[in-house]
């Protein structure tokens, strides 16, 4: 589904090391969690998934589809919720998700369907005539959310979604992310939320100052740890102790 | 003072991009061409300054030779004064109440006064820039025809300085009230921008009325009014006086040998109504600006007709349209920069001539149309693309997207739906400003309509490899990062460098015409050499925009 081989990024010429020579795949119906502290590369990898961020070298590969090579195939296959939903404030809720249904020309018949059905899971039904101006940060987000899931994308990008998202929205979000799995198709998301990331994903990666440092199912990265340790207990020390980490091989 | 001075620092950081333009990047072999763009930029426009400096001088000697001298500082501070007041309107709005840092700065602990005052210094210090290319060369010449030397410099640094705050400060009284008042159930936008344009047009139509009432040589009485122009040397300047005391008083400033007294007259006038400026501001401001932000909110939900009238499909490109055309209707700095032509057109060729009576002189323009009928097809084609290059929509096309450009980039849109969708709004607003100028001239030419067919045609294919030039222009580097939406059209680069790209595309189109014309060729013929030169241009330029977007889009941070 995504594969990322090789890929690094740097900033300011080159001297500020941003994303570091990494490789993982991610497969059909599965959930991988993408963890690390602040600044260690999380955004830039998933903008330069989406295509909003050109790697420096390393390919990444969606559905088969080479994201620089063929852009807009690749882009037909995910939707993208960033981690800051900027969306046009002078346009109705509703006018944007027409945007976005054009965009990825979703059949008449469907685009109704699908917006309705998610904008009743976010509880945004009676806002979707309203200008994005009236909406609040989470509004937003859900809006975000709506847009990057109406034309059914086999995988499904999120940056930071929990923030800023009430409760009652979480939860449903953490269900339509499994949901989306278990129809075979894929969720890549990046949180600070050590619980959630534990609760629903299949695997978890762990990026710090660029490097993915721990990839594998929550059992595997126990084994590695080599004792019965909380994710946010793994997280703490592969992040904070690199020296003495278990998870880097020699 | 300190946190004035900090604010203002800040304001002129963000407003001006000093950072990035002091920065050392600028000196790296990469970064070569920005000097070299700045030089080519005020090498084209040299030309044109050029003819300006020259045309103040004529006036100068002209106004000389019939004994008016001092009618030159009045005409210059009228002009100031009408410059300064427009452009004044659109600053503070875009400063005081659509500038993104206004939100901030409020919730710190900072005095209101100051956060007012250091907007208006800003906005102030904008106007000082424009003022300063248009009225140096006046100061100049005013010099050859009073004195000269340490004190008239002096003096004129002053009143330079004091000039345009009192326009200034009314249109800051005009939009402070405005704003104030205007937050009607949620409505504001569209309140405001019809009240706005509704203020501009009593301005202009007063404007009108004074000038014509102002020197008015009743019929049989022309002599007298020759013989009272040569006797009288400040006969003009009193007649322009009685309606515009302060203009008066800043040409007494040099022409009187009472000149301390117009001196302190104005620039006392100035300072009045500077603070009172401030004490307005300092009244409404914060209550108009918070009231501002309040957005309506019907909370209904959408009935099974409205989302299928709604959700009706689209192409890419026609929705890339609609969401640009919708977006650039509803921001009022947007419309006031891109749109406001269109509705400014018909008034400027209608009610300006009705009102002055200049339809009338418009008489022997017709018969001229007429016997140089091919000549005068071509001007007009000319004319209608020079309105779709003085238009900064295309080449603010994609810095107007902003924080908001990341949709665009991470969603599947094919590359020319990019540039059909982005490309329309410039064409469409250049038809409608094609078809105001139209009905507008025609009202008093009254050329039979067959006659303006052919420069319809031309103007309108003409607008296509404008608008491309534009696009590509803003694709080569948009300006994103912005605060205030002012930043993305008024403050723009890509709008001056795309007018000087568009004036080389004009000459290219211009020069070959002028030639063909010059040896008598064939009109028929003319006419197919530049559809061609525009259809040519049209097709290179749209499939190299193609290829230029798809190496561009991943690579803009």
């Amino acid at each position: 589904m995504l594969e990322l081989k090789n890929v690094s990024k740097t900033y300011s010429n080159g001297k500020v090391k941003a994303v570091d020579n990494i490789s993982f795949t991610h497969k059909e119906g599965e959930i991988l969690g993408f963890l690390g502290p602040n600044g260690a590369g999380k955004t830039t990898t998933i903008k330069m998934i989406v295509g909003l961020l050109k790697p420096d070298s390393g390919t990444i590969t969606i559905n088969g589809v080479d994201n620089l090579k063929n852009p807009i195939e690749a882009k037909k296959s995910f939707g993208y919720v960033p981690d800051n939903s900027q969306i046009y404030e002078r346009l109705k809720g509703i006018e944007y998700l027409k945007f976005i249904s054009d965009v990825f020309q979703i059949p008449s018949e469907e685009r109704e369907s699908s917006i309705k059905k998610y904008s009743e899971i976010f509880d945004l039904t009676d806002a979707l005539n309203d200008m994005v101006s009236s909406y609040s940060h989470g509004m937003k987000q859900k809006l975000a959310l709506i847009s990057a899931l109406i034309h059914k994308p086999d995988l499904f990008i999120l940056d930071e979604p929990m923030v800023g998202l009430d409760p009652k929205s979480s939860f449903k979000l953490k269900e339509i992310m499994r949901e989306h799995c278990n129809d075979g198709k894929s969720v890549f998301f990046s949180t600070h939320v050590l619980e959630v990331a534990e609760k629903i994903c299949d695997r978890i990666a762990i990026i710090n100052e660029g490097k993915i440092i721990a990839l594998g199912t929550m059992e595997e990265l126990k084994e590695k740890a080599g004792k019965e340790e909380t994710l946010e207990n793994i997280f703490l020390e592969v992040t904070d102790n690199e020296s003495n980490n278990p998870f880097i091989e020699d | 003072m300190n946190q004035i001075i900090h604010l203002l620092k800040i304001n002129l950081i963000n407003s001006f991009n000093i950072n990035t333009l002091f920065s050392k990047e600028i000196l790296k072999k990469k970064n070569i061409w920005k000097p070299l763009l700045f030089v080519f930029i005020i090498a084209s426009i040299a030309p044109s300054y050029y003819l300006y400096i020259g045309f103040i001088e004529n006036i100068g000697k002209s106004l000389l030779m019939i004994n008016q001298e001092s009618y030159l500082m009045v005409i210059a501070s009228m002009a100031a004064f009408m410059i300064v007041f427009f452009f004044g309107i659109f600053y503070v709005m875009g400063y005081y109440y659509f500038s993104k840092d206004t939100d901030l700065l409020i919730s710190l602990p900072i005095k209101p006064t100051n956060i007012v005052l250091s907007k208006f210094l800003t906005v102030l210090l904008y106007e000082y820039l424009l003022l300063g290319i248009f009225l140096i060369p006046v100061f100049v010449v005013n010099s050859t025809l009073t004195s000269s030397g340490i004190g008239y410099i002096l003096k004129s640094i002053i009143l330079f300085l004091s000039l345009p705050v009192v326009p200034l400060s009314l249109s800051s009284i005009f939009v402070v009230i405005l704003m104030r008042f205007t937050n009607i159930k949620g409505r504001k936008d569209l309140f405001r921008i019809v009240s706005m344009f509704g203020f501009l047009f009593v301005v202009l139509g007063l404007q009108v009325v004074i000038q014509r009432n102002m020197i008015n040589v009743a019929p049989g009485q022309e002599q007298e009014f020759m013989s009272k122009v040569f006797t009288d040397n400040r006969f003009m300047l009193e007649a322009a006086g009685r309606y515009y005391p302060l203009s008066k008083w800043f040409s007494l400033s040099y022409y009187s040998e009472n000149w301390i007294l117009y001196f302190s007259l104005f620039v006392g006038v100035t300072v009045l109504l500077f603070l009172f400026s401030l004490f307005i501001s300092n009244k409404l401001y914060f209550k108009g600006l918070i009231g501002g932000q309040e957005s309506r909110s019907k909370k209904k939900a959408i009935t099974s007709k409205e989302y299928s009238l709604i959700l009706k499909g689209s192409s890419q490109s026609v929705s890339i349209f609609i969401k640009d055309f919708k977006v650039l209707l509803r921001t009022p700095i947007y419309l006031f920069n891109c749109v406001s032509t269109v509705i400014l057109i018909p008034f400027i060729f209608i009610i300006m001539p009705l009102m002055t009576g200049a339809g009338d002189m418009l008489a022997p323009v017709r018969r001229l149309v007429e016997s140089n009928f091919n000549v005068a097809m071509l001007i007009f084609a000319g004319a209608f693309m020079m309105f779709s290059l003085l238009n900064p929509t295309a080449s603010t096309t994609f810095s107007r997207e902003g924080k908001h450009f990341w949709i665009d980039r991470s969603l599947p849109i094919n590359f020319s739906s990019h540039i059909i969708g982005r490309i329309m709004s410039p064409m469409l607003l250049h038809i409608l400003t094609i078809a105001a100028m139209t009905v507008g001239v025609n009202y008093f030419i009254r050329l039979d309509f067959v006659y303006l067919i052919m420069p319809i045609i031309l103007g309108l294919l003409g607008g296509i490899p404008i608008s491309l030039i534009g696009l590509i222009v803003d694709l080569k580097r948009p300006l994103l990062d912005w605060t205030n939406p002012q930043r993305a059209v008024k403050q723009n680069l890509n709008v001056l460098i795309a007018m000087a790209a568009n004036l080389i595309f004009m000459i290219i189109l211009a020069g070959p015409t002028y030639l063909l014309i010059k040896i008598e060729f064939n009109f028929l013929f003319i006419i197919f050499i530049d559809l061609l030169i525009i259809l040519s241009s049209s097709a290179i330029l749209y499939k190299y925009s193609i290829k230029f977007i798809q190496k561009k889009l991943p690579t803009i941070n």
